[in-house]
């Protein structure tokens, strides 16, 4: 008993001495420490705020106004006491994924840019942290911000240059930046006297939109009210399957419209669904998508109002071509046109049922419509 | 040679009991670390500070420390001068200290320390001790420069970050890990052969 007490304060007294000796060097040490983390943090904001000697966090700044793009953090950039700007920390979707920190001065210009993350495609998309890769300009692709200013907006091959073989990067980088300088800018001329925006807030992203038969229907027609017409299901125009035919009919139960719903062949190999709706003069009213799978952030994007409402008032007796009738979405012209040939083949469906019912008869030639194909089975 | 010569027990560890090319002990933190020379200078200094300390405090104390409970208070003693490296480092040498990373708190359960305190420090007296640590630590240091030496040259083209050799030139293999075995295997060769040339030397004189 007496060797064991002995045994446990011998050990009790080297751990309390050794406890002691670590207390004093922590207390040398721990300001120091603290001093330099501090450094470390700031000179990362340097690179992107020269000017700055010191920076303090705030928050409470306008968050991003799309839902993908986060405003992390935001720093005011201080210059003997006095704000001279602000760093904001903005995380987003790329072609996959990036974090920045971007630096903005009162007048809204950029002092610098960088990357804290940035996950990509190796020899494109990464080519955009790329120290040694350099723009027409001759800069990095993250320099070239530096000195624009943030009311003349972030628009690709205007206000700066993209990375060749990566305008989705360019492009996304560019979202974040506009939240990120809209963000601190707005902070800046409301507690610091900074410039004012010369534009609204930055437009939120367009997220796809996918419709069932009968909302796409209602958001085209104004009516819900339908009548399914039987159809030929050996009937495969152009290899697109007949999904529905229906006609749309008014409070009054006048006929509207013919709304057809195909499925066809898109970039992924799953396809996809798209739903128009012609009137009785032939005019496409509209044209939704029902089903799609493609990749998020491009063939998706087939699916946003912006690409798909420029089908509205398009003939349906017309053949649909990129660039004349419809602009493609960047980066997904495969998909954009595989959309566009499911939406002539429905259009055509639809104006051959409003004919029967006392729709415009066919132009001359109007079924020898062509389409872009670009999957055509032998 | 006279016994306890106290030069014979500092180069002891310099080249005859090299704790790492002979005894072959802490190698894992001395592989890794040695991607360049200010890391590898920088390791083995923290290294024989802790030793040098951990030795002097031990034999200092050896006959307090009760026989069963030697490994605890060893650990802790160790435990305690590496954390003051590390605090010392991170405050004074934050490029140093990151560099190294985790090969700094885990020189506590280095093996070279553990070894010479237990064989070595607890039982001799302070001096021997202490010229042992030193010894032992700068055998460690030398070794650690030199395979830093070899991988930073051949690896990255530099030596202290300077530029010696373009990049083209440069041998990726010996900034990764196989690289350090190689150039360890290579070193540990060399000086068994030469100790035991100088052994046989010894033996034809008899």
């Amino acid at each position: 008993m007496k060797q064991m007490l002995k045994l446990g304060f011998t050990l009790a007294a080297f751990a309390v001495v050794a406890c002691f000796l670590l207390a004093l060097v922590n207390n040398i040490t721990a300001p120091v420490i603290a001093q330099q983390q501090i450094e470390k943090a700031n000179a990362g904001m340097k690179t992107v705020f020269a000017d700055a000697d010191s920076f303090e966090e705030v928050t409470d700044y306008k968050p991003s106004t799309d839902d993908a793009i986060t405003i992390a953090k935001m720093y005011l950039a201080k210059q003997g006491g006095t704000v001279v700007g602000a760093v904001v920390q903005v995380s987003g979707p790329t072609y996959d994924h990036a974090t920045i920190l971007v630096g903005l001065d009162l007048k809204r210009t950029v002092t610098g840019m960088q990357f804290l993350e940035l996950t990509d495609s190796p020899g494109f998309g990464l080519k955009a942290n790329d120290p040694s890769y350099k723009t027409k300009g001759g800069t990095t692709f993250y320099d070239q911000f530096k000195g624009k200013n943030a009311n003349d907006g972030f628009v690709v091959n205007e206000t700066f240059e993209a990375v060749s073989g990566a305008t989705i990067t360019s492009k996304g980088v560019a979202n974040l930046l506009s939240q990120g300088t809209y963000s601190a800018g707005e902070y800046l001329a409301e507690k610091f006297g900074g410039a004012a925006s010369s534009g609204d807030a930055p437009s939120a992203a367009e997220q796809p939109v996918l419709f069932t038969f009968e909302d796409a229907v209602q958001d085209i027609c104004g009516t819900s009210v339908t009548e399914d017409v039987p159809f030929d299901s050996s009937y495969y125009p152009h290899n697109m399957l007949i999904d529905r035919e229906a006609l749309v009919k008014n409070a009054d139960g006048a006929i509207v419209a013919a709304a057809v719903e195909v499925s066809g062949q898109t970039y992924s190999e799953n396809g996809g669904s798209v739903i128009v709706a012609v009137d009785a003069d032939r005019t496409i009213l509209g044209a939704r998508i029902v089903r799609l799978q493609d990749s998020p952030n491009l063939g998706m994007n087939t699916a946003v109002p912006s690409f798909y409402k420029q089908f509205t008032s398009k003939s349906a007796d017309q053949n649909l071509r990129p660039g004349t009738d419809y602009d493609v979405v960047s980066g997904a012209s495969i998909s954009s046109d595989c959309v566009a040939d499911m939406v002539k083949v429905a259009a055509y469906e639809a104006a051959v049922i409003m004919e029967k019912h006392g729709g415009k008869t066919a132009p001359a030639g109007s079924a020898e419509y062509t389409l872009n194909e670009h999957y055509q089975e032998e | 040679m006279v016994k306890n010569n106290k030069l014979a027990v500092f180069l002891n560890g310099l080249v005859k009991e090299n704790p790492l090319l002979v005894l072959s002990i802490g190698l894992c933190s001395s592989l890794a670390v040695t991607t360049s020379v200010f890391n590898g200078i920088g390791m083995g200094l923290g290294m024989t500070f802790v030793l040098i300390m951990s030795e002097l405090i031990i034999s200092l104390f050896r006959k307090q420390i009760p026989e069963d409970i030697r490994l605890p208070i060893f650990i802790i003693i160790i435990a305690a001068f590496t954390t003051i490296v590390q605090l010392l480092l991170n405050a004074y040498m934050p490029a140093l200290s990151e560099a190294l990373g985790v090969f700094l708190p885990l020189i506590v359960v280095n093996c070279i320390i553990m070894g010479r305190v237990e064989s070595y420090a607890s039982k001799n007296t302070v001096l021997d001790s202490t010229l042992d640590a030193i010894g032992m630590g700068l055998g460690y240091t030398w070794v650690l420069f030199i395979i830093s030496l070899v991988r930073e040259l051949l690896g990255s083209g530099t030596f202290f970050g300077i530029r010696v050799l373009p990049e083209a030139y440069t041998i990726g293999f010996f900034s990764r890990a196989p690289g350090g075995f190689f150039v360890f295997g290579l070193l540990t060769a060399l000086t068994v052969g030469i100790s035991k040339k100088a052994a046989g030397k010894k033996g034809d004189a008899k």
